[in-house]
């Protein structure tokens, strides 16, 4: 009889909201979710971040991320296994009372919609300085803009589908670009290893921790797996999974480029598929390995995008998030336009700011919830 | 009735929206494959050269066809503005995604090569993937214009025979331009690049009749590996001096080594493979670098009367192409210790790698440090086999 009642519960909160017709996923589409997720734009840019502090050890950076990653993880596990079905939206409100509740829902939705523009300039800023330059940025961001509105319109259950069917074509080129550039690479370029002691190792760490902080962002695709188990453990392969590529890709430009060039170049990621050259004859296919991170950046974007409206959605209490879609999409341009004026600008916020900024949605208000949830708890009870 | 008019409007969208923004079709592009700087009375010289697809893949052999290619160049005050000013020369916008090379003027070069690169580095159309030579005694664009007659592209033919020649001979070295900006950056080790000269005359050379001659009067070629000094250009090596440092930097595919047997004949020893393991360290505050050159080769071309039956013989011819490497790799090392004071092994590199300690102790003062290093070179050379013949026929021919 309980079980029915939370049940009766879940679904009300669910129609509040406009959930019913968003279905389910599996726990196998979340985990690869969570993997493109979180590969995402740090693709492009974390192997210079990482290099910028620690130069030839960026490699060791990035596997310290496996750790951090696996306890942010979860982190994030610890606090949806506690609200199974709920939105971070809904059970804010259960730990923090309704007004505070909306408060931290409102700061969440202003970090999901900000991630989500940012990476908008960023993907309109790639094509504009590596592949297209006279072509205006805005075009770039418009076509984007209309795919993953179109994406976030079908709802969850299509677009986890498209990503799962995007999926074999990103490992399949991801190990092309792998294969084919590692006849170059020079094992002397990372020597010497712990030069420098661990200080600067940490300082890349930093900056890469500030990517993996946006995975809380995945908090809000969690109640759509059925079985909360198996996405908790789909939420954690993913995780690992993600870091396995990033890793990958920061040592093989480091081992290829080394890491004074990999510091100066914009997209060094870019760089390594134009180097690839088998034979003088398989060559000039960096336009072919540029999709790996158009699949990454469509999935983090149309997440985020997803999250964003369902947030307002909810706080709102509309029935349907779809109505905000094309609006919030407009918005998204103009805001991508208005935050970045120049490429230095961007530089000095993704390597300074980026991660203090990330840290408190990804660290800090989940540890809150998850503490003020046991304690109020704990006086229930007693 | 919705869904084809859907249809309809999509199908209609198609005819307005094939194509690129900025789209370049074929037939708008002028294809550079070769670029030179050169510096005249403190201004850049840039050329282009362009190739002319029509007769690059024109069959008609036997008549005088159209040139291959087209080679433009424009003065301006800096490397873009000479680029940009050139389209007042070309019918055509320059496309740089194809350059194979760029040969910088000797001027460019001993004043300084930082500002030449960063363009290239820099713009999105170029690949990083071409490589950087030296013009030696003459012009950049000089070297663009000679026309050889197996390649109908003088920039291929540049690109083509620095990779064969730095395979089968050793005093080439090739350097793509992100390897020559790390080299820049890199503490412990200086950049060279590879100087390509003229022989003959010079103006014969240029005209597409040359290519219709079968012998070649005149022609380019590559010779001598330029030092530098940051981004400056100190001067060369010699071909032998240029093999040594092949050594050194185990760049050494292949190459040919000459063993005197009496006053006016010789032995020629092909090496067929070769590893070179550098290790430095700091010991007591002293800098050591120990080079290990381990080679391995067969007898190619004798011309003296030797028992090469004899296992000793070829022992003694080991021993003989040891001594004969190690005098390569010293006169390397001498010349740019003691002439040019500029470490282009990467011995500081070296150090760097295995003791980065010790390196920050003599990294302050490695110039100096560098002239006086004390080189350990041990050199191990095997000899395998002697061709399709052992002795060579020579001592046997009848004599009356």
């Amino acid at each position: 009889m309980e079980l029915w009642n939370e049940a009766v519960a879940s679904s009300e909160a669910g129609e509040r909201e406009g959930l019913i017709n968003n279905g389910h996923i599996s726990a196998r589409q979340f985990m690869i979710l969570v993997t493109l997720f979180a590969i995402g734009d740090a693709i492009l840019y974390v192997p210079s971040l990482t290099a910028t502090a620690a130069k030839q050890d960026a490699w060791i950076s990035a596997l310290i991320g496996w750790g951090e990653g696996f306890l942010l993880t979860y982190l994030y596990i610890s606090l949806s296994m506690r609200y199974p079905n709920k939105s971070i939206f809904q059970y804010s409100e259960d730990i923090l009372g309704k007004w505070m509740g909306k408060v931290v829902a409102i700061l969440f939705i202003t970090y999901f919609f900000i991630d989500a523009s940012l990476m908008l300039m960023e993907i309109g800023d790639f094509v504009t300085t590596q592949i297209m330059q006279e072509t205006p940025i805005e075009i770039i961001l418009v076509l984007f803009t209309v795919i993953i509105v179109m994406g976030v319109r079908s709802g969850a259950e299509v677009f986890s589908r498209v990503s799962e069917l995007l999926f074999p074509y990103f490992l399949l080129l991801f190990f092309v670009l792998i294969v084919f550039i590692s006849p170059q690479i020079q094992i002397e370029n990372v020597k010497p290893v712990l030069a420098h002691g661990m200080a600067p190792i940490f300082g890349g760490n930093f900056r890469y921790m500030g990517y993996l902080l946006e995975t809380v962002i995945l908090i809000v695709m969690f109640p759509l797996v059925k079985r909360p188990a198996r996405a908790a453990k789909a939420y954690i392969l993913g995780s690992l999974f993600s870091n396995f590529f990033l890793t990958m890709i920061t040592s093989v430009a480091i081992l290829v480029l080394g890491a004074d060039i990999t510091v100066l170049l914009a997209y060094p990621s870019y760089t390594l598929a134009q180097k690839i050259s088998i034979g003088n004859f398989f060559e000039r296919i960096e336009v072919l390995m540029a999709v790996i991170w158009f699949i990454t950046l469509f999935v983090k974007i149309t997440i985020c995008f997803y999250a964003t409206s369902r947030g307002i959605a909810y706080t709102l209490g509309l029935r349907d998030y779809r109505q905000l879609t094309f609006p919030l999409g407009m918005i998204m341009i103009v805001v991508a336009l208005a935050t970045m004026p120049n490429r230095p600008y961007f530089d000095t916020f993704v390597s300074e700011i980026w991660m203090p900024y990330s840290l408190t949605y990804g660290l800090f208000l989940p540890v809150l919830l998850l503490s003020v949830g046991a304690l109020r708890r704990k006086k229930t009870v007693c | 009735m919705k869904r084809k008019g859907v249809l309809l409007l999509t199908l209609t969208l198609l005819v307005f929206l094939t194509g690129c923004w900025n789209r370049r079709e074929l037939n708008d592009l002028a294809i550079v494959m070769g670029t030179g700087i050169d510096k005249i009375n403190g201004e850049y010289v840039i050329s282009a050269q362009i190739v002319n697809p029509g007769a690059v893949a024109s069959t008609n052999s036997g008549k005088i066809s159209q040139s291959a290619v087209a080679t433009y160049s424009m003065r301006g005050s800096s490397i873009f503005e000479g680029i940009r000013r050139m389209t007042t020369e070309t019918p055509r916008r320059l496309y740089f995604s194809h350059i194979q090379v760029l040969v910088l003027g000797e001027q460019v070069a001993r004043e300084g090569i930082k500002e030449a690169l960063d363009l290239l580095f820099r713009d999105h159309e170029v690949r990083p993937d071409f490589y950087v030579i030296l013009a030696k005694d003459t012009t950049a664009l000089q070297i663009l214009s000679m026309i050889d007659p197996l390649e109908k592209i003088p920039a291929t033919k540049l690109y083509k025979s620095l990779e064969t020649g730095e395979k089968a001979w050793g005093s080439i070295v090739s350097m793509r331009l992100d390897e020559v900006i790390a080299d820049l950056l890199r503490e412990g080790v200086e950049p060279v690049l590879v100087g390509a000269t003229l022989k003959g005359r010079v103006q014969t050379g240029t005209t597409d009749i040359s290519s219709q001659k079968d012998s070649q009067p005149n022609l380019l070629k590559y010779q001598d590996i330029g030092v530098f000094k940051k981004d400056k250009l100190l001067g060369w090596l010699n071909e032998e001096e240029s093999i040594g440092f092949s050594y050194i930097t185990d760049k050494v595919d292949s190459t040919v080594e000459e063993i005197p047997c009496d006053k006016k004949h010789k032995i020629d020893i092909e090496i067929i493979r070769s590893k070179t393991t550098v290790n430095g360290k700091v010991k007591n505050g002293n800098p050591q670098i120990e080079i290990s050159v381990s080679a391995e080769g067969n007898v190619g071309e004798v011309a003296c009367p030797k028992d090469l039956s004899n296992p000793q013989t070829i022992y003694k011819l080991e021993a003989d192409v040891e001594k004969r490497i190690r005098e390569k790799i010293v006169s390397a090392i001498h010349k740019a210790q003691k002439q040019y004071h500029s470490d282009v092994f990467g011995f500081g590199q070296s150090i760097y790698h295995n003791d980065p300690k010790g390196w920050e102790k003599v990294k302050e003062d490695w110039d100096s440090e560098f002239t006086d290093l004390n080189v350990k070179i041990k050199v191990d050379v095997r000899l395998r086999r002697t061709g399709k013949v052992g002795n060579s026929f020579i001592p046997f021919i009848k004599k009356d």
